[in-house]
């Protein structure tokens, strides 16, 4: 009911004015492979006015009665003009064809990177695939997520980690979609690579700050990454082979320009990665482990009508570690994978009126198997969600783009799940405990340009949560014991949350190449990851909120200037931000995590405060043979908890004071392209030992401050080039890239580690600080080919 | 769960063959030394104390001899007052040798034994300053049987193995002692000592435990290599105090192996001991019922 008064309220000043007015919409495509074009540019040139396309790569656009020149354009592709005398609303389909050449600046008239400047959005990059691609791949496999650290604010866990931490959040504060569906562990081979297959993907969004009201549930940032659609027009085989993985990607029409399938997929040389390193250990003990991961991708995109389009699209990805000690007879095997689907029901009810539906499918799955002599003992967690969201578009006037909608998720997770078997014992462990929530969100958005100069994007989202049974929750004493259970029926509400989360943006308009901007953001959070290490690992679990674990929430204020210069040559920002996060959450200090049998793991979790400041400064050239960017932040983020590091105020342990990232891209010509990426960044934190003391004879550690010390600065500079080896009439294509990753081979901290040498009663005791780097130098060398 | 340290063990282990380390040199403030208190009262025994000092984390202890009790003093609180009470008399705890523990000055009981049922105050006043702890004996809890099991492939060595029917009253706490005859002193067992009963409660139990090692790692070089680590061999006779303790003594003792066992981990969370002495002291004071019982390895 309440949605049929908003509809009405929104179709009001629209029915005020549609006599004199038509609307023109459509999609806009790449005419080579059918692709749908995100952020496009249509304008109406006579009388300046303009929109860019959604994620579909839909359009609609009201005009004013009469003749009217409409310029679609996207950045490498040749602008169309299309000369129209509108007396009624239309529908206009574009192919826009890839440019060879660079466009000539007269012919820009308005293009995306005037967005930096134009549009109410602050503290958002998008990136292309083929830009991605074109930067060194560690290991020569191309990963967004590495790329996505390169802009500022957006931080890299270090090797091993591909977890990203967003303006001082942390890693389970981004919200990462693959077409929709949420991925819950973005990471293969214990953080190397990303799940992301850069064939698969066509273009990354990041939203650092100012989230657009239809996002929701994450604290820190969206990464929306879109997957490729597959080419309507002609069938496409694209691969690579690479040192540690290959990848084979076939895409083509079923019914040409009407139904397309892209599959791609992935596979580690499981024996090259893990086994060299077990195998020289002890004469082949441990010859049985190993590892390796795939993926696959794959979508069908159906253009049903003109007004409907049925997207079908899933992931699915597996990583298989195992080990095997001979003379011990202890087997271990730790599996872990995603998947996810998504079904996709894009409508234009009218010109002005644009719908997706998608119904989203999600499951993280982590197992660690093992088995020594007659004991057998399995240790599992995991989340699964079953959702749908409905999402509207309408563009009553050129003035206004209004986005409502809402979404409904359910969401199990198990956090812990141990199974244990024995041949001689008949110990009764009870049953897992999974955690059942369910959660709903409505919202709506109006992008409003009040004036040439005036600009906001106003909106709200109103979300509700609530954790239900099946659960058995135990009641514990201040010493963690046992005193009570209370056991919850299916679908018992045992705690539900309500709450609205305010969103406001807006830009003033300077001139035409510099404006301000500043936005407001809340954010609830209703999931936490919650870590059982120092380093991210697949082993930490997922948990919801509780009725002991309120919430996350934060706020957000920016301010951003951002400039033009060189006719859109050079796009700029420099934005400041500031961030309090309330509910954060920790492991008490000397909790066991390991602990979970009979007892509740929120029960051993605390929760404080948090918050971030910094600046962001932003220098970007996207066009050009010569191109690329810098980034700098300068950034400060800290916690507070009452009852860790004795209630005082301690730096996050991603607190890093300064990021520096240089992006650089050379296209020499159309055999070479060269490329390197630099960065520098201040040291992680780290708590380190302060004193030792006895106690039943034992040497025990006693901490100093939470997160007191640093690890030395992080630099590293990689290198790549690519060589075209076909020719450019050619349709089979081919090139061979390489990438040198650490090319000065600077042993960056991974860890810090002590050792004990000597003995005490030997009176040559002495305790030493080891440091393990990763990666050194790292040269990898791609084959790619596209037919 | 001790899988959970062999999957972070195997991590930490491949991360470190397939990477490169070096030796670094860590800058650390300086810290105040801390009194730590490393008590204990057994049932039908006198309580015994030892009261050392912090040392920072990277001393130079030079050639210093861990086992001549005179080279020890800096390490040592020799000049406090020691008082132990049950409530209803109180007695002062005097220094005594006892070379079965480290460090082998002890502050000793006189008079008093531990008793089941009852409430143990320690107080210490050390340089100006009063540290008190508390701790009960719980009623000890039975042993069924012993059992020792070859390990395949071991020839003469083994584990072995504990079976009791665990009470049905929730909030049982157990530590597990265990000594090979002939040697000196009763150790907890390798691993965690210490179980509660919250997933077991009312349950038959068996449980398998290593043997201790005489003495603990930082004063042994060397020995990791010896096929007879932690087994029990056959012929041996196994002497174990099966004992139950408190939920302060308890929290104390989970967290204090728990930071032993991830010391130095790179993949664990700096864990900090909860001790249950109050005033700013380390360390705990901690009340044992005991059951003993013994078995021939066969």
């Amino acid at each position: 009911m309440k949605l049929r008064i908003l509809w009405l309220l929104l179709l009001l000043p629209a029915g005020a004015f549609a006599q004199d007015k038509v609307t023109i919409s459509g999609y806009v495509k790449d005419g080579g492979n059918g692709e749908a074009m995100f952020g496009a540019n249509v304008l109406a040139k006579e009388v300046r006015i303009g929109v860019s396309t959604n994620t579909y790569g839909f359009y609609s656009l009201t005009l004013p009665k009469g003749q009217h020149t409409i310029a679609y354009m996207y950045l490498g592709y040749a602008t169309q003009n299309l000369s129209l005398n509108l007396q009624r609303d239309t529908v206009i389909q574009i192919d826009l064809a890839q440019n060879q050449k660079m466009m000539s600046t007269a012919e820009i008239v308005a293009d995306k990177a005037q967005d930096n400047t134009q549009s109410t959005r602050m503290s958002t990059v998008e990136l292309d695939i083929k830009d991605i691609k074109k930067l060194p791949a560690f290991a020569g496999e191309v990963d967004i997520l590495k790329v996505i650290t390169l802009l500022p604010g957006v931080k890299s866990g270090g090797e091993g980690n591909s977890g990203f931490y967003v303006r001082g959040g942390g890693p389970d504060q981004n919200l990462v979609l693959l077409d929709g569906a949420p991925v819950y562990n973005a990471s293969h081979l214990f953080g190397f690579f990303s799940v992301f297959n850069g064939d698969a993907i066509r273009s990354a969004e990041i939203i650092k700050g100012g989230m657009p009201a239809q996002y929701g549930g994450r604290l820190s940032s969206v990464l929306d990454i879109t997957m490729k659609e597959g080419n309507n027009k002609r069938f496409e085989v694209e691969g690579g082979l690479g040192l540690i993985a290959s990848r084979l990607t076939v895409q083509g029409p079923i019914v040409k320009n009407k139904l397309s399938f892209i599959v791609s997929g992935r596979r580690t040389y499981a024996d090259l990665i893990a086994k060299p390193f077990l195998k020289n250990q002890n004469g082949g003990a441990f010859s049985g482990s190993g590892y390796y991961f795939y993926d696959i991708n794959a979508k069908i995109n159906w253009i049903i009508s003109p007004k409907d389009r049925l997207y079908l699209s899933g992931y699915f990805g597996k990583d298989k570690f195992s080990f095997n000690n001979k003379e011990s007879g202890f087997k271990a095997g730790i599996n872990w994978g995603n998947a996810t689907a998504t079904l996709r029901w894009n409508h234009v009810y009218s010109s002005k009126l644009f719908s997706n539906l998608t119904l989203i499918f999600t499951d993280y799955n982590f197992a660690f198997e093992g088995e020594q002599a007659e004991f057998a003992f399995k240790l599992g967690s995991g989340v699964r969600d079953y959702g749908f969201r409905l999402d509207y578009n309408y563009y009553p006037s050129p003035k206004h783009t209004v986005r409502f909608g809402g979404e409904y998720t359910n969401h199990t997770y198990k956090p812990s799940n141990v199974t244990f078997e024995s041949t001689v014992s008949d110990l009764v462990l009870p049953q897992p405990l999974n955690y059942h929530t369910n959660e709903a969100a409505i919202y709506i958005s109006d992008d409003w340009e009040i004036s040439k100069r005036w600009k906001i994007n106003i909106g709200a989202r109103a979300t509700y949560f609530a954790f239900m049974g099946p659960f058995t929750r135990y009641v514990t004493d201040k010493q963690g014991q046992t005193i009570d259970t209370i056991t919850y029926k299916p679908w018992q509400k045992i705690k539900d949350y309500f709450r609205a989360e305010p969103r406001v943006s807006g830009r003033f308009l300077i001139n035409e190449n510099m404006s301000l901007k500043a936005s407001y953001t809340m954010n609830y959070q209703y999931a936490q990851l919650v870590s059982r290490a120092t380093v991210s690992l697949p082993l930490d679990v997922w948990l919801p909120a509780t009725e002991k674990l309120k919430p996350q929430f934060s706020q957000q204020i920016a301010l951003g200037y951002f400039v033009n210069f060189r006719k859109n040559m050079f796009e700029t920002s420099v934005e400041v931000y500031y961030k309090p996060m309330r509910n954060l959450v920790e492991f008490e200090d000397g909790a066991d995590p390991a602990q979970s049998i009979n007892d509740n793991i929120d029960n051993t979790l605390v929760q404080g405060n948090g918050e971030s400041y910094g600046a962001e400064f932003f220098i970007r050239k996207s066009k050009g043979k010569f191109n690329g960017w810098i980034g700098y932040t300068l950034a400060w983020t800290n916690r507070k908890f009452s009852m860790l590091n004795g209630g005082k105020t301690f730096p996050s342990k991603y607190d890093r004071r300064h990021d520096i990232s240089l992006v650089l891209n050379y296209d020499l010509n159309y055999r070479w392209q060269f490329s390197g990426v630099f960065v520098y960044s201040t040291g992680n934190t780290l708590t380190m030992p302060s004193s030792l003391y006895f106690a039943e004879g034992k040497l025990i550690t006693e901490f100093g401050d939470r997160n007191a010390y640093r690890f030395p600065s992080y630099h590293r500079l990689d290198l790549g080039v690519t060589y075209v080896t076909s020719k450019p009439e050619k349709k089979f294509k081919s090139s061979i890239s390489l990438s040198v990753y650490n090319t000065y081979s600077r042993m960056n901290p991974f860890f810090i580690y002590y050792t004990q040498e000597g003995s005490l009663s030997e009176g040559d005791f002495q305790l030493k600080a080891k440091q393990v780097s990763l990666f050194p130098i790292v040269p990898a060398i791609t084959w790619n080919f596209k037919y | 769960m001790k899988n959970l340290r062999i999957y972070i063990a195997l991590l930490a282990a491949g991360c470190i063959v397939a990477s490169c380390e070096k030796d670094i040199t860590v800058d650390l403030p300086d810290v105040e030394k801390k009194v730590v208190v490393d008590g204990a009262i057994f049932e039908g025994e006198k309580a015994y104390v030892a009261l050392t000092y912090s040392f920072p984390f990277f001393q130079d202890f030079g050639n210093l001899d861990f086992n001549d009790p005179a080279q020890l003093s800096e390490f040592l609180v020799l000049d406090a007052v020691v008082t132990l009470s049950d409530g209803v008399q109180t007695e002062t705890l005097n220094l005594g040798l006892d070379t079965t523990k480290f460090p082998p000055l002890l502050y000793m009981g006189n008079t008093i034994t531990g008793q089941v049922g009852n409430t143990y105050t320690l107080t210490v006043v050390a340089k100006g300053r009063t540290y008190t702890a508390q701790t009960s004996i719980r009623p000890p809890v039975s042993l069924d049987s012993l059992r020792w099991l070859p390990e395949p492939n071991k020839d003469s060595l083994g584990a072995c193995r504990l079976f009791f029917q665990e009470p049905p009253t929730p909030g049982n706490i157990y530590r597990l002692f265990a000594k090979r005859q002939g040697y000196n002193a009763y150790k907890p067992v390798p691993g965690n000592s210490v179980i509660d009963d919250q997933a077991y409660n009312g349950q038959y139990i068996q449980f398998p435990f290593s043997r201790p090692e005489p003495v603990s790692s930082a004063f042994q070089s060397g020995n990791f290599d010896d096929p007879e680590r932690f087994f029990w061999k056959k012929g041996d006779t196994i002497s174990v105090l099966f004992c139950t303790i408190d939920v302060s003594a308890y929290e104390y003792i989970r967290t204090l192996e728990l930071s032993a066992g991830t010391s130095g981990n790179p993949f664990s969370n700096p864990s900090t001991v909860k001790s249950n002495v109050t005033g700013g002291a380390l360390g705990g004071f901690v009340g044992y019922g005991k059951y003993f019982t013994q078995v021939v390895a066969q």
